[in-house]
């Protein structure tokens, strides 16, 4: 049963760390918490959702282009909303992120309605058996979307120029804008592959759950807690917590009371907090120079 | 100086008396006089929780709204026509307060009808009783609405506790498991799920396998299922407000655990079968007090929603609006078909009045002054051969305590 706990907990935490790498990569450019990153998800699994069953455009195709689609959105919400309000203080585009996930949520509701859909599952495959417990098809393609998007930022970020430009606004804004990096550009890319993430992490989870305007709620709540405790600013750090929640909170709902599912997490949060504030590892990868 | 004396003396009992008879007979302190009919227009309210994160429940809102305007559409009843007005109070229990003030004092409606939502419909129990205002047939189960019975509030949609003890029952008088499990959200709503399946178990000398509660939002349910599966029950009830149904039959199948399986009817939907896998469907029964949507007399409710509400879908949510605000209908029918003026209080005899009324939407529905609940009976029904189908006639629904 233990291994069977691991695994659930590995593909919830999967899902947590992707939504969770969104918030850190805008943190990390903007000094942005981003509380709309949950509803930009959400609307943007809709749009693949409109995509895929409205339009009839086959899944693969539907889900890149959902990705392209929210590339562009997350720079369009970053230009539109975000930065007028950002250079002012990130403290109010944090509040700004409040009232884009509320017109978000909003906008998914009046446009799709409340009722429960069904989204398509990537895979009908049946997964694989191992000693009696299944890992389905879904969830496998859900672990191996999180290893795809580490190994993609850790290109971006250590191998490529765009990436090197985003560490160094990340590391100081003033100072990179002064060495003649746009950073008011990066900040519109951080936004547009946070979105990218989001919508990979609400297309592959909603055939699991099920597709409402509301449903990556309590998703986005453990995505914070996993940044929390990987550190805010530490890509690597939102993987690791992501998959670290999961796994706690699947054990945890396993063998202990459920009342003390949330308590156990809450208090991983908050021993975190006290005895490492800047997350699990924050420190190291500074020293390693990842983001 | 003793005049004075006297006359304040005289003053503070009076005031005293006041305020005695307002805390011993609190529905008269603030009560209004019936409102919200002018001429041949009636206005009717509800809270609906239109934004929020449990949106999906609005769909019951809207089967009550097109009921409504799909009366006004066929010229009303005996002439009268009806302005619903839903008030969005997000599912929140912190808001529906200041909703449902909203609706008794600046909209000044009629009557209260198909409220959703269980908290909301709670949040304001001492409000709706207090003033005295109509509260017919809320979208809620909560044995708190009729018990005690309040004058002014009538619930069709059964107890739940009652209902969860109809699911207990059936698994052991109709399926003969020999171990039931519940799996429940962890709230009010599901405690009380809870405690129906526990009391009627207990009445056949059982206890649960196992209980597992789970928390609204639980993305991953393995682990819960898991400790289902390590209960050995053969039967689980699964008990919440919109349950994760599909999750939880999906990791159901993904550990390899295929019990019978027995939920609401909110979970019949076709949408929402068509993700569940074919084996776990097949061991699955369905309880319900509503018609299908697909029922032959509910071809006016199909219509309505197509007209009225295009992007909503045809499904027991939107039903259960439709009907719930169909018993307000039909009562309010016979009120005035005693050429009654309307009034709470013509509105309350014609609803007590009500005995064993059946029609397309209700079945057996009795009211009396001291039985304000007013379904006895469910069905069951099961997916066969990719149709839902109704395994058993109405059953009367077991009162526990």
């Amino acid at each position: 049963m233990l291994a069977t706990l691991v695994v659930a907990g590995l593909v919830a935490g999967a899902i947590y760390a992707l939504v969770g790498l969104g918030l850190v990569i805008i943190y990390r450019t903007s000094q942005v918490v981003n509380f709309a990153q949950g509803d930009v998800s959400t609307l943007l699994t809709f749009v693949g959702f409109t995509l895929m069953t409205q339009w009839g455009i086959p899944y693969l195709a539907a889900f890149a282009l959902t990705l392209v689609i929210a590339f562009l959105f997350g720079i369009l919400v970053e230009r539109t909303v975000i930065r007028p309000v950002a250079a002012r203080s990130p403290i109010v585009a944090v509040g700004v992120t409040l009232g884009v996930a509320l017109v978000l949520n909003g906008t998914s509701t009046w446009r799709w309605g409340t009722q429960v859909q069904s989204f398509p599952a990537p895979t009908s495959a049946a997964g694989i058996t191992v000693g009696g417990m299944t890992v389905s098809g879904g969830s496998l393609v859900i672990l191996g979307a999180l290893a795809l998007s580490v190994v993609a930022l850790v290109t971006l970020f250590g191998y490529t120029r765009i990436g090197l430009a985003m560490r160094a606004t990340s590391e100081d804004g003033n100072a990179a804008e002064l060495m003649g990096i746009n950073v008011s550009a990066i900040s519109g890319l951080s936004w547009g592959l946070a979105a990218v993430l989001g919508a990979t992490a609400g297309m592959l989870v909603s055939p699991a759950i099920t597709l409402t305007p509301n449903q990556l709620d309590l998703v986005v709540i453990r995505s914070f807690a996993a940044v929390v405790v990987g550190g805010f600013t530490s890509t690597l750090g939102a993987v690791v917590g992501g998959l670290f929640i999961g796994v706690v909170e699947s054990i945890v709902a396993g063998y202990a009371p459920a009342d003390l599912t949330n308590v156990a997490m809450f208090v991983i949060v908050l021993v975190v907090l006290v005895f490492r504030p800047q997350g699990l590892l924050a420190a190291e990868e500074t020293r390693k120079g990842l983001v | 100086m003793q005049y004075r004396n006297r006359s304040f003396r005289t003053g503070l009992a009076v005031l005293a008396a006041a305020v005695g008879l307002a805390w011993a007979f609190p529905a008269w302190s603030f009560a209004a006089t019936t409102q919200g009919v002018a001429g041949k227009n009636v206005s009717l309210g509800a809270w609906a929780p239109e934004s929020g994160p449990t949106t999906v429940l609005f769909a019951t809102s809207e089967g009550a709204a097109a009921y409504f305007k799909w009366v006004n559409a066929h010229g009303g009843i005996h002439g009268y026509h009806f302005n619903f007005t839903m008030v969005n109070d997000q599912y929140n229990p912190a808001l529906t307060p200041a909703a449902a003030r909203r609706l008794v004092t600046v909209d000044k409606v009629f009557a209260i009808v198909a409220g959703t939502g269980t908290p909301s419909s709670v949040a304001v129990l001492s409000y709706i009783t207090g003033v005295g205002i109509p509260s017919i047939a809320p979208a809620s189960g909560d044995p708190s609405l009729t018990q005690p019975v309040r004058k002014n509030i009538y619930t069709v949609v059964p107890s739940y506790v009652n209902e969860s003890a109809f699911q207990a029952q059936y698994a052991v008088t109709h399926l003969h498991s020999k171990s039931v499990a519940i799996i429940y959200q962890n709230d009010d709503i599901g405690k009380t799920g809870l405690a129906g399946v526990t009391k009627m178990l207990a009445l056949h000398g059982m206890k649960p396998a196992t209980a597992v509660p789970f928390e609204p939002g639980t993305l991953a349910f393995i682990p819960y299922v898991a400790r289902l599966k390590a209960s050995g029950a053969q039967t689980v009830i699964i008990w919440g407000s919109i349950p994760p149904f599909v999750p939880i039959l999906k990791a159901a199948e993904s550990i390899g655990y295929r019990p019978t399986w027995i939920t609401y009817a909110f979970d019949a939907d076709p949408s929402v079968v068509s993700q569940v896998p074919p084996a776990q469907l097949a061991n699955t029964y369905f309880d319900s007090w509503m018609p299908l949507p697909d029922d032959q007399g509910m071809a006016d409710y199909r219509q309505a929603i197509k007209q009225y509400y295009p992007q909503a879908k045809i499904g027991l949510l939107s039903v259960q609006g439709w009907c719930l605000a169909s018993v307000f209908g039909s009562a309010f029918a016979d009120m005035v078909a005693r050429r009654a003026t309307p009034s709470w209080s013509g509105l309350e005899h014609a609803l007590n009045g009500m005995k064993h009324f059946s029609n397309a939407y209700v079945h057996d529905l009795t009211f009396s002054p001291t039985n304000h609940q007013g379904l006895p009976a469910e069905f069951v029904m099961k997916y066969e051969h990719g149709a839902i189908k109704k395994v058993t006639p109405y059953l009367p629904l077991p009162v526990v305590h």
